[in-house]
């Protein structure tokens, strides 16, 4: 730097002083302020006033006494609900800026010169009227009916600026209540907000709710009042006569559950039929409600049988009703076919005089000196079914071959050589 | 006679250049297809993704919990990040692999002047695009970082030859601004390169340094030899000191990170520390492959590598192949230790060992196309078989690179290409990012959905780098293919799935319906089907990500460093190596000290040419292929009745339905249309969501053409294992034994068309079209609970609590349970979540019982050993130092609309005693119009007071189809091994945050109305829990 500002060293005492010429001639040009120093201000001779406005976002005025032009170094502290602001003191009646006021609630204002507090005073910002959204709430969104469930719904009214309202201010709720008149209600504010509880009633439905303070108004809120538990179950008559044919489908279903207060249990609601059936077996179908009623379809049993029915939802037994199957086929036939190795059993028909359906279960057992020595299941096709001798594996003597199919039994003698 | 760089008409340099373009050309089409199939590409694009969002801070949140990206040299990562900005992140990363082939294929030429002519090294360099290790490692393997490695390395080492041979100190500066590349590329490599490769290479320097002073080598005393090093040893120790300082300084952060924040991990298993005699397919992949033809030449490799100047590199190449056997012998295990060899990927010592070999294959090829080798074998076997013995190579180098960068065609490493679009944008609507989310099936996809995205995943693709304890304790590499990694990956995932809460995970994108029954009884539900296919599941009430999460702070100057070295180095090293070489070759004339010294040496080495390697060319190749395809090669599977069941369940269990019908008795005249149909509509979880995992056969009953043999088999599914035992009746038709085919229910459903009343749910979600946040009017009340009972129990020795919850609200519910443990004093010893022992769905006024089982996180203690088979009911109970003194039970619900499925219904139930104990038996009736895929029992256990005792589950095998029914059967638990310890008052329960105690519940006392059956002092309530696979809605 120095080689390119001073290429030669003869002209560095002229440089510099250029230098020192310029900055004299600067330094005489600028114009000492005539400021006095703390100790030189009484501050006993200063004060102010606060012109009051107790509107949100309204101006508010502040004289001053005393001649603050004597010092630079007067200010104020104005604090406020959601913070402070530093406002420099230049005039003797000065205006907080309405941006600072939207705030309702006490602002506090420290006069200030230097650090030295002159004086402190409070004022109140309240807020404007009520306009726009109510902030609302409810909740449980659905209440029950048979325990009276508690619902709140709470208010909060504002003005422009967001500024909730003072306490006292009147808030009205309306509900329209299922099957009832609306319903007006005035709340208080109370701490800033306001709410209004009400019980489930006896009648389902949806209430509807709305609020209003001045122009505010909140959006529309509703509750669901909803049924209770179930307080009694019945089921619904069944046909008498049925067949063990395991083709069909018998429907057993409740009459309407309802719950304490009479309505209509919700949909949805849980019902779990059990059959318990004579032979010591036991079943057990769930199903929903739809419209208060619960049904289940239950398939026919292959042999005869008797069950005893109820139904169970929301620990609530139902009555026991008796559901009894009658016989299908009529008999079992056997026969031997000596040259293939086969039993064949069938066809066997039902009481229409069809076969009996795909599938159906035969229960065979072998004996020999009245001990079972082979036994198994084997299925129908077209009413009959083989059994392959070959794979039993039996050592040579006679046999009692039995069969039985829904309690029908036949039996046949069977011998087998070396 | 061998020729030199001046006997070729066109210059080295130029036919290097043709070589690098024949490699830019070859590897160029090969690398757009391989780089989405490979193990490594899609985590190294997640790394440079990483480096090109935010290059300074290390600190990387979206995996795991997060981890330090400081925990891997950043080189090829921040070059990728650097290209990025120009063209995409993909493209980046293919330029980058360009780069690296390349200069590995130069670094190749380089190197193998050092030991072979110019003539033999072109040939090297070109055999080098096609080393079968090479091509393993780009195009199956993807491992980028480690060719970066060895191909700066081989420059290096060629720099360091030459430093210590010619004494130019140019020459140190320039190795070592190579060494500085290669540990900022890969500092593995670095570390071992500096045992293997520079190591030897220095000591034969110094060898040639001594046959230069002594005139020739042989005429040199190992006296001299031994003084020149010791004269030199100044020069050496710097030389140490200068690479030991470049290894720290250069990537410091790395060591800092690995001293700083040690994570104390079980060793993953690899397939390369297994016996590859025994683990063919670890054998071909690990050592077969990488070797390929170079293998034929061993013998060649070995008597050139152990010779003359050769030794001290012999000695390294014959450590490395050892080493590279992995447990085929006890001898890496002794050499490397216990500890370093569970740690180490032992198929890099092979891959070494096969660079290492690349000069002396390439100067064998030219010798035995052009050269001594082809001169002796036109003598002994005549030039028409000699012709046809070096086309049968060329063939074979040719057929084996088609396979090599096929392979991940004929045997796929990846799930098929997943678009993730419709899941990257799924995870930016609703702000759904803000929760962890977890993949299933996707392969190393799961690095490039990461990529894509800035939401987090509890897992991740870099096994290093994982900090959650149900990670690090066990031997898994990524929880998204879980299945394959047995007792280990199941258990952890079963974990991560109770208990989601603790890592707010909330969606699962799953593509493998495997998963499906373990995410359904962990309480998930499914959420919608993405356009790729991809199946989203959801884990509801689970809270957000905190909007700062926990990070590592890594000091500012590491940052720098991390963020600057690495690309500095490479930058210094290209200038020291091109720029400030031109410009000295220009000042001081060519270089006068060429690498190339192998010429003076080769005249001495043609004695090695026995005929032994061509023989082994010819043996060698068949050998292998059949060795590694024995397995698939026809053979008579039906000469004994155990061998055609076990075909016959081995194609089944791969679903080779073809093949299965092929051992089923041809006599029966069940064709393979019926048989097929048969099986696809018999779903379930043994038909569906089972893999077979043993299988024992013994003969029962067999004569000449009959033959009856008992079968177990031991099946293993994502939730449950089974063992099923049963009688196949087998018949001998032409020297083949044949099974007789499994019989199929016959029977039919009474009615065709079905009307099913029903009540459906329909969550709106956000009511008002709007990018905006859900309001609280959207948002649905909890549905409220009662927990009608809890308690502590015991049975077996594990400790449970169990109880009953019933949804008293009229909305559906999802509930999860949880229950936590105290001391005496009032310190939580443990807590966890109700996971198969409940129905996480309840339907107004349902209820259902649950348990809850304890689990230990870190799973297993050092000192016990971990299991060899597989089992998903492996469980691993809290072992508690002392007894629970008192327990806290939550239920909390969401109203819930999906996979409610309540028409699985109990028909013909009743009670058998046997041998005092006792089950039960019945039919599963399926009465609504979706399949049941799995039924699962719930079984409660209740007092008289119908106050509960225990809970227990019992998944059916065997999927039960809409109006049909099939069997089960259930056995009691024991009474003797259940201890109730006492009940939870009231006060300790607590529903939806509040406790139970405060708030009305209504409605009617609990009783036992509804129990199936009463044993002993038990009332029994079963519950059915269905899961529908495929439900209609989707």
């Amino acid at each position: 730097m120095l080689l390119w500002v001073c290429p030669h060293y003869t002209d560095m005492n002229r440089y510099l002083a250029y230098i020192f010429f310029i900055t004299f001639i600067f330094s005489c040009g600028k114009q000492e302020v005539d400021d006095l120093s703390v100790t030189d201000i009484d501050t006993s001779q200063y004060g102010f006033s606060i012109i009051e406005s107790s509107i949100a976002g309204d101006d508010v005025w502040i004289n001053i006494t005393g001649d603050v032009s004597k010092s630079n170094d007067f200010y104020f502290l104005i604090f406020h609900p959601l913070g402070r602001h530093i406002m420099d003191v230049n005039e003797n009646f000065m205006q907080i800026p309405k941006s600072w006021t939207k705030r309702s609630g006490e602002y506090d204002v420290e006069f200030y010169h230097f650090n030295q507090l002159i004086e402190k005073k409070k004022f109140q910002v309240m807020p404007r009227e009520a306009i726009g959204d109510l902030n609302s709430y409810i909740g449980p969104k659905s209440i029950i009916t048979t325990i009276n469930e508690p619902c709140m719904i709470i208010g909060i009214p504002t003005d422009t600026f967001n500024n909730p309202m003072m306490d006292g201010t009147q808030v009205a709720y309306n509900l329209q209540r299922p099957g009832l008149d609306i319903q007006n209600r005035s709340i208080s504010i109370q701490k800033l907000t306001s709410n209004y509880v009400f019980n489930a009633q006896t009648l389902n439905g949806k209430t509807l709710v709305g609020i209003n303070c001045n122009a505010s108004y909140s959006m529309e809120k509703y509750v669901d009042e909803e049924p209770g538990w179930p307080k009694q179950i019945r089921i619904s008559p069944i046909p008498k006569t049925l067949k063990a044919d395991g083709k069909q489908f018998v429907t057993i279903s409740t009459e309407q559950i309802r719950d304490a207060l009479n309505n209509i249990v919700m949909d949805g609601t849980q019902v779990t039929f059990f059959l318990l059936g004579d032979d010591g077996s036991t079943n057990q179908f769930t199903s929903l409600t739809v419209d208060g009623k619960s049904k289940i379809f239950f398939q026919h049993p292959r042999k005869t049988m008797t069950f005893q029915v109820y139904a169970v939802s929301g620990n609530i037994k139902s009555n026991t009703i008796p559901l009894a199957f009658e016989t299908n086929a009529k008999e079992v036939p056997m026969l031997l076919l000596e040259e293939d190795n086969l039993i064949r059993i069938g066809p066997i028909t039902s009481h229409l005089q069809q076969f009996i359906p795909d599938g159906s279960k035969i229960r065979y057992a072998f004996y020999q000196d009245g001990q079972i020595m082979r036994e198994g299941t084997v299925a129908t096709q077209k009413g009959m079914t083989l059994i392959r001798l070959e794979d039993l594996v039996l050592d040579p003597g006679e046999y009692i071959v039995e069969c039985e199919y829904e309690g029908n039994t036949s039996v046949m003698t069977l011998n087998i050589g070396n | 006679m061998a020729k030199s760089a001046n006997d070729t008409y066109l210059s080295p340099n130029l036919i290097m250049l043709g070589i690098v373009v024949v490699s830019c050309i070859f590897h160029g089409c090969l690398v757009i297809y391989s780089f989405p199939n490979t193990y490594d590409n899609y985590v190294h694009t997640f790394f440079a993704d990483h480096y090109r969002r935010s290059w300074f801070e290390p600190w990387e949140n979206r995996w795991y919990t997060g981890f330090t990206t400081t925990s891997y040299p950043p080189l090829i990562h921040q070059l990728g990040a650097l290209l990025s900005y120009f063209v995409s992140l993909k493209s980046a990363m293919l330029l980058v692999w360009m780069f690296v082939i390349n200069n590995f294929v130069v670094a190749v030429y380089r190197y193998s002047r050092i030991w072979v002519s110019d003539t033999s090294a072109l040939v090297a360099a070109s055999f080098a695009i096609v080393c079968p290790s090479i091509l393993e490692a780009m195009h199956v393997f993807g491992q980028l970082p480690t060719i970066t490695g060895i191909g700066f390395l081989l420059h290096a080492t060629t720099e360091t030859y030459k430093w210590v041979r010619h004494d130019k100190n140019f020459y140190l500066i320039s190795a070592l601004s190579l060494f500085a590349v290669t540990i900022s590329g890969h500092h593995v490599t670095t570390i071992f390169g500096m045992i293997f490769f520079v190591a030897p290479v220095v000591l034969t320097a110094v060898i040639d340094k001594v046959g230069i002073k002594g005139a020739s080598f042989r005429k040199a005393p190992l006296t001299l030899f031994i003084k020149t090093l010791w004269e030199h040893r100044y020069k050496f120790a710097f030389f140490g000191a200068a690479f030991l300082f470049l290894l720290i300084f250069v990537v410091f952060p790395y060591w800092y990170w690995s001293k700083t924040d040690p994570i104390t991990q079980v060793p993953i298993p690899h397939g390369s520390r297994d016996n590859f005699l025994t683990v063919k397919s670890s054998g071909v992949a690990f050592f077969v492959i990488p070797w390929g033809i170079v293998l034929a030449l061993l013998p060649f490799l070995f008597k050139t590598f152990l010779s003359g100047r050769n030794i001290f590199i012999g000695l390294s190449f014959t450590l490395l192949v050892i080493l590279g056997t992995g447990g085929t012998t006890p001898i890496p295990k002794l050499l490397l230790g216990e500890n370093a060899f569970n740690i180490l990927t032992l198929d890099r010592f092979t891959f070494w060992a096969s660079v290492m070999a690349i000069p002396f294959v390439g100067d064998f090829i030219r010798r035995f196309i052009a050269d001594d080798y082809a001169q002796l074998l036109y003598k002994r076997i005549g030039r028409l078989r000699t012709n046809l013995l070096q086309a049968f190579v060329t063939i074979y180098l040719i057929g084996q690179t088609i396979l090599i960068v096929n392979l991940i065609e004929f045997r796929p490493l990846q799930p098929q290409s997943i678009n993730i679009d419709p899941i990257t944008k799924f995870l930016e609507r609703d702000e759904h990012y803000r929760w962890r989310y977890l993949t299933l099936g996707f392969g190393d996809q799961v690095a490039w959905l990461a990529a894509n995205t800035t939401a987090k995943s509890i897992d991740g693709n870099y096994h290093s780098a994982r900090r959650v304890p149900e990670l690090t304790s066990r031997a898994i590499e990524r929880l998204e293919n879980s299945k394959f990694n047995g007792v280990e990956g199941l258990g952890s995932l079963q974990q991560f799935l109770t208990i989601p809460e603790k890592y707010h995970l909330k969606y699962i994108f799953s593509n493998d319906k495997f998963y499906d029954p373990l995410l359904h009884y962990c309480g998930w539900h499914r959420v919608q089907r993405l356009e790729n296919g991809i199946m989203v599941w959801e884990k509801q009430d689970i809270k957000p990500l905190p909007p700062e999460l926990p990070m590592k702070v890594i000091p500012q100057y590491q940052k720098i460093m991390w963020g600057t070295l690495p690309l500095f180095c490479l930058a210094n090293a290209i200038l020291i190596n091109l720029y400030l070489r031109i410009f000295l070759f220009r000042i001081l004339g060519r270089d006068k000290n060429p690498t190339q010294t192998g010429i003076y040496y080769y005249e001495r080495r043609t004695h090695n040419r026995y005929l032994i390697t061509p023989i082994l060319l010819v043996l060698v190749p068949p050998i292998m292929f059949l060795w590694a395809a024995g397995d698939i090669i026809k053979r008579n599977k039906q000469a004994r009745p155990e061998e055609a069941i076990t075909a016959y369940y081995d194609a089944l269990d791969f679903k080779r339905f073809k093949e299965a019908h092929s051992y089923l008795n041809p006599e029966e005249g069940l064709n393979f249309e019926q048989y097929v149909l048969e099986i696809s509509v018999a779903d379930g979880l043994l038909n569906s969501y089972a893999k077979l995992d043993n299988i024992r056969t013994e003969i029962v009953e067999q004569n000449d053409s009959t033959a009856k043999v008992l079968t177990q088999t031991d099946w293993v599914t994502p939730i449950s294992d089974y063992s099923n035992n049963i009688i196949h009746n087998m018949e001998k038709k032409e020297g083949k034994w044949y099974l007789e085919p499994p019989k199929f229910d016959l029977s039919l459903p009474p009615d065709q068309f079905i009307q099913q009343p029903t009540v459906r749910y329909f969550k709106q979600g956000k009511r008002r079209v709007s990018t905006d946040l859900t309001t609280p009017d959207d948002v649905v009340d909890r549905p409220t609970l009662n927990i009608i009972d809890a308690k502590l129990v015991e049975y077996d020795s594990i400790v449970s609590i169990v109880g009953e919850v019933q949804n008293t609200d009229n909305l559906p519910a999802h509930v999860t349970i949880t229950a936590i443990l105290f001391d005496s004093i009032g310190r939580e010893i443990t807590k966890y979540n109700a996971k198969f022992n409940m129905q996480h769905k309840i339907l107004p006024k349902e209820k259902s019982p649950f348990r809850i089982d304890f689990e230990e996180l870190s799973w297993r203690k050092d000192n016990e050993s971990k299991p060899t088979t597989i089992d998903p009911n492996e469980f691993n109970p809290f072992r508690f130092e002392e007894f629970p003194y008192s327990c806290k039970v939550f239920a909390k619900a969401v109203a819930e609309n999906t996979d409610v499925y309540k028409y699985g219904n109990i028909s013909n139930m009743k009670l058998d005693i046997e041998n005092d104990s006792a089950f039960v038996h019945g039919d599963i009736v399926n009465t609504g119009v979706d399949e049941i895929t799995i039924p699962e029992l719930i079984v409660g256990y209740y007092d008289d007071n119908c106050k509960i005792r225990y809970v227990d589950h019992h998944f059916v095998n065997s999927a039960v189809r809409p109006q049909r029914k099939n069997p089960f059967q259930y056995s009691l638990i024991d009474e003797d091994k259940l201890t109730i310890h006492y009940a939870i008052p009231e006060k300790d329960k607590y529903v939806n945050g509040l406790q139970q105690a405060i708030f009305q519940i209504g409605g009617n006392p609990a009783n036992c109305e509804d129990a199936l059956i009463k044993y002993k002092e038990n009332n029994i309530k079963i519950g059915i829990n269905a899961f529908v696979g495929v439900p209609s809605l989707y």
